[in-house]
């Protein structure tokens, strides 16, 4: 089973991203924080982190994507940003700080199984 | 400061009359400044024309600063309250989405309650935006359920129109491809078979129509199963006969192979199907069967309730005289089907026939199994 972690400071969100990806056989974590999502990274080694950018409060999203591109141990992990930053500019920073894909607030849950199917085979 | 928040701006009496509140009470705060004056000339007249005493001065004087204490704070509170039902009910809510400044007309101690009802309101506001955010995203989420129903819908739709003529299995690859609209009308090149029991009708007179009725849909299952299973598609039964169309599912074969390998199989499936048969002491018959490959209109037709899939042309009435020709246990090929096929079969030449509207006479080979 495709493991899936979803970060996101705010728990109505994570809620939806985990109901919306309950139609495919995947197992889910959370995570409030950047510094949480690095953690349980290192130990789950998810297939896949959905990445919130803007979080109150220590490391933000691009900060922990980052962090986790550069570790050797968890490189290997596809990041897709999710967050309301919309802008060009926003997406040019989230994919340089090292995110697989980019995917903005408000989001079709439709599009996000599609591009969660298509990155997870 | 931000958009967002609210503004605070003292008001000086006569620097802006913004309505007739103002106007009426900036007239009734001069009057209440010119009570301030009595107190002292009260003093002075008593000073000089009653010549009272120091101590009863002060007395006195106590009594006035009382008194001028009241008016005072009559006047603070008048501005307080005054404040409050500013500050109060749903007018502070649109001055605010206005981004109208609040007008408060009060002392400083004042200003620091409304800083807190600032913030207050800061954290409102953010709310509010969450909440429109979330509106939006809950949209977008229903948009996407209406749409995955109606997709299901037609779907269902699809695979209701799909499962009579072709198999289980198929129906979910065609679905799931793109090119599923093989139900489309069109002419296309295509490979016709028809199959049907020699002399049935006098064996069917022997029997109980129960009987019948089973014997036919036991064998109509195994041959339709091989037609699925050899990307044909099931055109229709009519009575003892079979009719299938092959060339209308993608397949790494060719159409006539497809239907070739089909025809075998049949004749071995018949053939097993008649051993039971006879052991369990039941009537047996033998099938011939035709095939054809030539262009025919694919389509839609019939009236709306009872529209059928199938196909019409030349190539199909040959096919159907072929198998009117094919004698027991025999599969007989047109002369298309023939050199899409050579090679792959073994197959031989027999006499030429004369099909029904045709001058020139048809040459047909005979499958050998």
């Amino acid at each position: 089973m495709k493991k899936i972690l979803i970060v996101d400071d705010q728990v109505e969100v994570r809620e939806l991203v985990e109901v919306t990806l309950r139609s495919g056989d995947y197992q889910v974590f959370q995570a409030e924080s950047g510094e949480k999502a690095i953690e349980i990274a290192r130990a789950v080694k998810p297939d896949l982190i959905i990445m919130d950018i803007m979080m109150p409060g220590g490391m933000d999203g691009l900060e922990a994507t980052g962090a986790l591109k550069n570790d050797p141990e968890t490189n290997g992990i596809t990041i897709i940003m999710l967050t309301a930053k919309g802008q060009e500019a926003d997406r040019k920073t989230g994919l340089g700080a090292g995110a697989d894909d980019y995917f903005v607030k408000p989001f079709s849950p439709l599009e996000l199984i599609k591009k969660v199917e298509e990155v997870l085979g | 400061m931000d958009k967002g928040a609210f503004r605070i701006s003292m008001m000086k009496q006569g620097c802006q009359k913004p309505n007739n509140f103002y106007r009426f009470y900036g007239r009734k705060q001069a009057v209440l400044a010119l009570w301030g004056i009595i107190p002292f000339l009260l003093i002075i007249y008593l000073f000089v024309y009653e010549k009272i005493k120091l101590i009863d001065a002060v007395t006195l004087f106590s009594a006035l600063a009382v008194f001028s204490i009241m008016i005072g704070l009559s006047f603070f509170r008048r501005s307080a309250d005054k404040f409050v039902s500013e500050s109060t009910g749903p007018e502070i809510m649109e001055a605010e989405e206005k981004g109208e400044p609040m007008r408060i007309q009060v002392d400083r101690e004042l200003s620091d309650i409304a800083g807190n009802i600032d913030s207050v309101l800061r954290k409102v506001n953010e709310a509010n935006r969450d909440m429109k955010e979330q509106t939006v995203q809950l949209m977008i989420y229903a948009r996407d359920l209406s749409l995955s129903h109606r997709r299901m819908k037609e779907e269902q739709e699809l695979r209701y129109r799909l499962s009579r003529y072709v198999g289980e299995n198929l129906v979910e690859k065609l679905i799931n491809s793109k090119d599923s609209l093989f139900l489309e009308n069109e002419r296309k090149q295509l490979t016709i078979l028809f199959a049907d029991i020699r002399s049935f009708c006098t064996m069917a007179e022997r029997m109980s129509a129960e009987d019948v009725v089973s014997m036919l849909n036991e064998f109509f299952g195994i041959m339709v199963d091989i037609i699925f299973r050899n990307n044909g598609i099931l055109d229709k039964f009519v009575g003892d006969q079979l009719m299938a169309l092959f060339g209308l599912i993608p397949s790494e074969n060719s159409a006539p192979h497809d239907a070739i390998k089909a025809a075998i199989e049949m004749q071995d499936a018949t053939e097993d199907l008649m051993k039971q048969r006879a052991k369990q002491d039941k009537e047996t018959f033998e099938i011939g069967i035709g095939i054809n490959t030539g262009s025919a209109i694919v389509g839609n037709v019939g009236p709306e309730n009872r529209m059928d899939y199938t196909v019409i042309g030349d190539s199909v009435n040959v096919a159907a005289r072929l198998e009117q020709i094919a004698s027991e246990g025999q599969i007989i090929i047109g002369e298309q089907t023939y050199r899409q096929t050579q090679g792959l079969f073994h197959m031989r030449k027999r006499e030429e026939i004369y099909a029904k509207n045709k001058t020139e006479p048809v040459i047909c080979y005979e499958v050998v199994r």
